[in-house]
């Protein structure tokens, strides 16, 4: 069998030469790692070109079943393009790494969630799925730490859980519909759930959320600007593709958007502290995309496009800061405004996009999410989201930039510039693409709502829209300085839903291993205590004639051939308690 | 407008304050724990695993703080 029997194609795959140039990464020699690193995100580019609504990758593994490689459209388009920035800025800013193992899987993992955007059936999609969570395992267990090495066991078990309910409810999909992807609103049943608790994991919808602020904080620095940019984007890709239109998902959008800031706000740890805030703008997503085409679906793309953008600086300056100063809690820092200034200004500007700030790309992708919910009519769930702005502002915006650059540090005393070394010039040069990249989409925002599937117009710079966020920004800050004492973070750790299986489970398993291990110690010490019963009383049978009363079975003798007779009977009752055994089974 | 302005303040220092109450008056109180919550509670566990099967313990903290 030829090649070209097994594969049939138009065009390159993207996300294949990201997997293909990963592997390449771990296989030559480490002086060609840096090279072929770069070069990856830059092919696959390039083949995102020669990318259209006609090309296609299909792979044969049978004359009845083939996987489809490459199903494009406008969906795909914003995500892909997203994808392929972010991964150039990614892979400009750890080029630096010394692990070509962690770079090899940091390509791989990208690659994989292209697959997925690109997936033409489920079969596709289930084998990058797969395939990106086991590369993000490897990213997260890179820094070799004791903490990372648990997380990364923690976030295989919690995406194998997942990926199972994925492969469960995918499996019994074929079986109904076939491989073709269609969407599931208003199916419910068995499929519909598995497939939503398969996908809702890695969106990190709560209860299935803290993998993600257990194991992202505790990756390498360029680690975790992958992990920042790609599971959960995905995610939402597969959820726009099977539940677009769900609405009762407004309400856990909006609880998402809400549970975010609210433990953004108590967070100490800067990664930490970002990757609620992931579930935070999820949030916003999860709950645009439940309204449906149009602006909802718009509205979810857009501004799982705006985020990429900005979560990948707020990322890659807190990796910065960790580089120059060791120090990864806001606690420990203080005032390096002046001594980091490149990193200060992108921060600054990614901190004022995810608020929504007018002429930044969160607040352009914001006027689609907004517009599809009170189209919707859901003015609750607007208000949420509303409020989760708010949020932001105060938790991010204001917090971060006042406690750790601008302002004064919690602990009064600023960060020593002895302590701060300088920061290498491809970091510098990545953060600063990616805050461009926020500003050109936020001031010129049809270059994203060209991209969307439906090309929708959120008309963000209305004078109403623009007074809106300002006031909504200028109350935050006044509640901000109100509670400032209150504002300021404490060296503690949140528990999350993690608590319910590093501890709750943890003492249930323990509680049930004990308990069966005094059942069985129990019913040993009373086997143990029958068998010497019966050896002494029923292999000696002097021992009950001597102890009758009846003269005549007191002198009954045994010599001899009667001297078995114990064993005989010992023979029959066994045989008689096995039967009966066997009798209770039977019935 | 002025009605308008005056709405999305509102809006913005009730939600801010709601916030407020709920993460530093009320989850700050149920869900704040010591930074070394798990790690020295799976350390000690490893300790007494450890010392029962009889081996050395060496240091467990690597990583941790």
């Amino acid at each position: 069998m030829t090649l070209e029997s097994i594969i049939t194609t138009n065009s390159l795959h993207p996300g294949l030469i990201m997997i293909a140039m990963g592997l390449l990464v771990m296989a030559l020699p480490d002086k060609f790692k840096r090279p072929v690193y770069l070069l990856a995100p830059v092919l696959a580019l390039g083949a995102l070109f020669g990318i259209n609504t006609k090309s296609t990758m299909v792979y044969a593994i049978s004359s009845k079943l083939s996987i489809d490689l490459i199903s494009f459209d406008n969906l795909a388009l914003i995500f892909m393009v997203a994808y392929c920035i972010v991964s150039l800025i990614a892979a400009i800013y750890s080029v630096n790494g010394d692990n070509k193992y962690e770079m090899g899987f940091a390509l791989i993992y990208a690659g994989s969630n292209m697959g997925v955007v690109l997936s033409g059936d489920v079969l596709a999609l289930l084998i990058f799925w797969e395939l990106g969570a086991i590369a993000s395992c490897y990213i997260v267990y890179s820094k070799r730490t004791r903490k990372s090495t648990r997380a990364s066991f923690r976030y295989i078990l919690m995406h194998g859980f997942g990926g199972n309910m994925l492969l469960v409810g995918l499996i019994a999909y074929m079986c109904k519909y076939g491989t073709e992807i269609i969407n599931l609103t208003g199916q419910g049943g068995f499929i519909f759930w598995m497939i939503f608790i398969g996908v809702a994991v890695n969106a990190a919808v709560p209860p299935v959320n803290s993998w993600m602020p257990d194991a992202y904080p505790e990756s390498t620095i360029g680690g975790t600007v992958y992990l920042a940019s790609f599971t959960t984007k995905s995610a939402i890709y597969v959820m726009i593709r099977f539940f677009a239109g769900t609405e009762w998902l407004v309400w856990v959008g909006a609880f998402m958007a809400i549970y975010g800031v609210c433990m953004a706000l108590l967070e100490n740890d800067m990664r930490r502290l970002f990757s609620y805030h992931i579930i935070s703008q999820l949030g916003y997503m999860v709950a645009s995309l439940a309204m449906g085409d149009g602006y909802g679906v718009d509205g979810a793309a857009a501004h799982a496009f705006g985020n990429i953008m900005y979560k990948g600086v707020l990322m890659m300056c807190a990796g910065a800061i960790i580089y120059a100063t060791g120090k990864r809690k806001i606690t420990e820092l203080g005032g390096i405004g002046k001594q980091m200034p490149v990193t200060a200004g992108c921060f600054l500007i990614a901190s004022l996009a995810i608020a929504g700030m007018p002429f930044l790309n969160g607040f352009a992708s914001k006027a689609l999410v907004m517009h599809a919910v009170n189209e919707g009519g859901y003015a609750l769930a607007s208000f949420l989201l509303t409020v989760a702005s708010v949020g932001t502002w105060m938790s991010i915006t204001l917090k971060f930039n006042y406690f750790v650059f601008f302002g004064k540090p919690v602990s009064g005393v600023p960060t020593p510039k002895e302590d701060i070394k300088p920061i290498p010039v491809n970091m510098k040069i990545a953060m600063v693409i990616g805050s461009v990249a926020c500003i050109v989409t936020g001031v010129m925002p049809k270059l994203v709502y060209n991209m969307t599937p439906g090309m929708t117009d959120g008309h963000p710079f209305t004078p109403e829209h623009i007074i809106e966020y300002i006031m909504l920004f200028i109350g935050g800050t006044i509640i901000f300085f109100l509670f400032i004492n209150r504002m300021k973070p404490h060296d503690e750790l949140s528990i999350d839903f993690d608590w319910f299986y590093r501890v709750a489970l943890d003492k249930f398993i323990e509680w049930i291993s004990k308990g069966t291990y005094a059942v069985f110690v129990y019913f040993d010490k009373v086997v143990l205590k029958s068998c010497q019963y019966m050896g002494n009383h029923l292999g000696n049978p002097y021992l009950w004639t001597e102890a009758s009363s009846n003269k005549r079975v007191q002198s009954m003798s045994f010599e001899n051939e009667d001297r078995q007779i114990g064993n005989v009977i010992i023979a029959i009752i066994f045989t008689f308690v096995i039967m009966l055994i066997a009798a209770v089974i039977a019935l | 407008m002025m009605m308008e302005i005056l709405e999305y303040l509102g809006m913005a220092l009730v939600g801010g304050l709601l916030l407020v109450l709920i993460s530093k008056f009320g989850l700050q109180h149920i869900i704040r724990r010591d930074c070394y919550y798990y790690e020295s509670k799976e350390i000690s566990e490893e300790n007494q695993m450890l010392k029962k099967a009889g081996i050395k313990i060496t240091d467990k903290t690597e990583g941790t703080r």
